[in-house]
């Protein structure tokens, strides 16, 4: 289990799934923080409810004898501190790739054949003394809205069955 | 079994849902504990005494989302007259009530997520469940530790059963979504859901003979 264990450090060490924002435009340089971001949470996601208790440190060996359980534990404990130690990692690395999305796309000269309307200014944070949102129009996509149905208070009591 | 299909799901939803590009970026700080630093409410990765950021866009009356117009009138049935704003976000899988740095009352949601829960559920009280335990945070006041959290999530379910009722759900429609996604036992953080199904229906309860308890609402003192 030990052994297990100290392989399970330089595999989260290791882990490389880097995909660097290039020369892409705004639009796309977040489409890809934010996939980069899917796959580190679908990777935190399955070794916190699969790997680890199954694979790493499960609580029977191959012939189905039970560990003890503080091994168990402790083994869990160890190994989720490793996990959570890569995963602050790579909130930081996510946080400052975001920051330097956001400083780019703040300085991209504007084209003089975009389209001029000011995106609503939003109010009541601090972001708007930081960022010009003027010169960040191209992230507009938002939700698909061809996907997303509006949410409403049903009128039954039982509400409708909702819209495929 | 249901664990299982919620993961698998997640992750469906992490992989394939599309990928929200934002027309205003909107720079969420949340001091202390109740962040999460990257793009992720789902898996709760908290880092303490440190400012954290969001990416999310700020939904609006008449927009897609129907969000606000809903968040008004469910605030409208609660009497708890505090303004609450209303974020997107997408990939989340979730939805998640805070204050903001600057003290601003919000609640971040996930509209396919939402999508999702009223067809798994197959009622659109399913979603409004959801955002109604939100605001039943913000009314009934947030946990101020790890301990207080199981029994802040239950009084945020009373109110969840108490506006639905106010809104019109009968008492299974309220309680649906609860059953359908919450877990067989305790967590740390949250009950399981056999108990959380009775805070829900002692909140419709109470709202049908028009009481309220006033211990499960610590602004309301």
């Amino acid at each position: 289990m030990m052994k297990r264990l100290l392989i399970t450090i330089p595999i989260f060490l290791c882990i490389t799934l880097k995909v660097k924002a290039q020369n892409t435009g705004c639009a796309e340089a977040v489409a890809q923080l934010q996939n980069y971001a899917a796959q580190i949470n679908q990777f935190y996601y399955n070794e916190y409810w699969t790997i680890i208790p199954n694979v790493r440190c499960p609580a029977f060996d191959q012939w189905g004898r039970p560990f003890h359980p503080l091994m168990v534990q402790n083994c869990r404990n160890q190994t989720l501190i490793s996990l959570n130690q890569w995963y602050g990692q790579q909130c930081i690395y996510i946080n400052n790739w975001y920051n330097q999305i956001v400083r780019g796309c703040s300085v991209q000269p504007q084209s003089p054949t975009a389209p001029t309307p000011a995106p609503r200014t939003v109010t009541g944070t601090d972001e708007s003394a930081q960022i010009n949102t003027d010169q960040i129009k191209e992230l507009k996509a938002g939700i698909d809205e061809s996907k997303a149905v509006k949410i409403t208070i049903p009128k039954t009591a039982s509400g409708y069955r909702p819209r495929q | 079994m249901k664990k299982s299909a919620t993961i698998i799901i997640s992750v469906i939803i992490f992989l394939f849902c599309p990928r929200t590009i934002f027309a205003q970026f909107v720079k969420l700080t949340i001091n202390g504990g109740n962040s999460f630093c990257g793009f992720s409410i789902q898996n709760g990765f908290y880092t303490k005494n440190n400012a954290n950021e969001y990416i999310a866009k700020k939904a609006y009356s008449g927009d897609n989302s129907g969000l606000v117009e809903v968040v008004t009138e469910i605030m409208a049935q609660s009497g708890f007259d505090v303004p609450i704003s209303v974020y997107l976000v997408a990939g989340e899988a979730n939805c998640f009530a805070t204050i903001v740095g600057d003290g601003e009352r919000v609640i971040i949601a996930d509209q396919l997520f939402l999508n999702d829960v009223n067809k798994q559920v197959k009622t659109e009280w399913g979603a409004i469940s959801i955002i109604a335990h939100e605001l039943g945070h913000h009314i009934a006041g947030f946990a101020k530790s790890a301990s207080q959290t199981p029994d802040s999530e239950l009084d945020a379910d009373y109110w969840s059963g108490y506006l639905l009722q106010k809104l019109g759900a009968d008492k299974e429609a309220s309680t649906k979504c609860i059953m359908s996604f919450g877990t067989e036992d305790d967590s740390t953080s949250h009950p399981n859901k056999y108990r959380r199904k009775s805070a829900i229906q002692e909140g419709w309860d109470d709202a049908s003979k028009g009481l309220y308890n006033e211990d499960r609402c610590k602004n309301c003192q």
